[in-house]
């Protein structure tokens, strides 16, 4: 049921968010217009600003509105460190966990040759020229452990062999917590080939 | 097993793509035994605990609804897991690559579907070397598809493919005798390593790479084949 054109044109705007379909983009709508016509003002400057304003990073591809963003510019970060993530969301991930205080870099997206995506589409020449720029003992392959991840991984692994001394893939396997007799058969496949000597 | 419904149930594939689609859900790419290639919605199949099951490479049994178009998966259950390693993983996605741009859907397929096994189960024991394994699924798929090389007879005189003689790829046509080597020409010794998918010397592995990439490319149209990027020797 159509309500106004203005009010129909937001809830099609708003569902561009994932995860958001007519009913929840309805939902949403009539709320900020019914309850919270501040809250809605201030979402669509901070949007409009936002969209404007963020772009990547210049060394690590990370989004932010500055020329580098805070992970780069932290002089305190180790150079020594270079991680190498799919997605901004990952470093997010990694921060949060803690434990990790060297650079990273961001790939946008995985090596799926179906769709079309080879090391040109992935930007593969800015990770070269960033690894040649900050000189990292250790590169530290975080994509994700999927077939397409795996791939990328050794793709820049091969890539960067001559340029880093020590080129490490994060594990997988077993989560803490985790129970063998319910964990996947994949994944304990995995566990088992990536097995650690402890003594 | 096919039922009056359009249900199919138990059916082996094996997983060419996995594409993410809206929040937890996915088209899956498939090619099946008895129904080719077949793209079918899976409900939230991302991220569970089953997430490891649809990735390329791994063996499934699979049950879908829907006939023709896109069908709905409703049940699924990993046969073998692939682990493929290094240049092995992008060797399989040109397999895969090949698969998605020259198998019809639902058509049934089953010798493409025992060859792709075969060659994931090479690439993945590594007991050949990649380039002879990614020759030997070229050679078979093309004979599949029906534009199969004869690589033992001549194709203007019939005769048998002779050892000591040089012979030109006629398109559409065959091998044919030429009275000197040039550019472009294949000794018939060559010719009989690749018929008997022995490829022992670099000859013939180079012969068979150029025969069928010559043969392959106008199947495959004008839309470069991206995983070939992927693969050191197959780059130029």
């Amino acid at each position: 049921m159509a309500m106004s054109p203005l009010i129909d044109r937001l809830i099609e705007a708003f569902q561009v968010l994932p995860g958001v379909g007519p009913k929840g983009a309805q939902r949403m709508v009539l709320h900020l217009l019914q309850h919270n016509r501040t809250g809605g003002q201030l979402l669509a400057e901070v949007l409009a600003e936002a969209v404007d304003r963020v772009g990547e990073c210049e060394d690590c591809r990370n989004l932010c509105e500055e020329a580098r963003c805070r992970f780069c510019a932290d002089p305190r970060r180790d150079d020594a460190l270079l991680c190498v993530v799919e997605s901004p969301a990952d470093i997010l991930a990694i921060e949060r966990a803690g434990g990790f205080r060297g650079r990273y870099f961001v790939l946008h997206g995985h090596l799926s040759p179906i769709d079309g995506i080879g090391p040109e589409e992935l930007g593969l020449d800015r990770l070269l020229e960033r690894v040649s720029q900050l000189q990292p003992a250790e590169l530290i392959l975080a994509t994700n452990p999927t077939v397409e991840g795996e791939a990328t991984a050794h793709y820049i692994s091969e890539m960067i062999s001559e340029r880093v001394a020590t080129i490490t893939r994060i594990a997988h396997g077993v989560p803490l917590g985790g129970e063998l007799e319910y964990i996947d058969g994949g994944t304990l496949v995995h566990a088992l080939q990536g097995r650690r000597s402890i003594r | 097993m096919t039922s009056v419904t359009g249900r199919i149930t138990g059916e082996p594939a094996v997983v060419l793509h996995v594409r993410p689609y809206r929040e937890t859900s996915a088209i899956v790419s498939l090619l099946t035994l008895n129904h080719g290639r077949v793209a079918l919605v899976g409900r939230g199949v991302r991220g569970g605990k089953k997430g490891s099951v649809l990735q390329p490479f791994n063996r499934i049994s699979v049950a879908w609804s829907g006939r023709g178009g896109l069908g709905t998966l409703t049940a699924y259950e990993p046969v073998g897991f692939a682990s493929l390693k290094g240049t092995a993983v992008a060797a399989g996605f040109y397999v895969l690559e090949l698969l998605s741009r020259l198998v019809g859907e639902h058509e049934s397929v089953p010798g493409i579907f025992a060859g792709t096994c075969w060659c994931l189960e090479r690439l993945e024991q590594g007991d050949r070397p990649v380039d002879v394994s990614l020759r030997c699924f070229e050679k078979l798929l093309l004979e599949e598809l029906g534009y199969g090389l004869d690589f033992c007879r001549d194709a203007e005189s019939g005769e048998a493919i002779e050892g000591s003689a040089h012979y030109r790829l006629s398109p559409e046509r065959g091998f044919v005798r030429v009275t000197r080597a040039s550019d472009g020409t294949v000794p018939g010794s060559v010719l009989a390593e690749i018929a008997d998918e022995s490829l022992r010397s670099r000859a013939s592995r180079m012969a068979a790479k150029r025969l069928f990439r010559v043969t392959l490319d106008p199947l495959l149209g004008p839309r470069p084949i991206a995983s070939r990027r992927l693969l050191p020797g197959m780059r130029a």
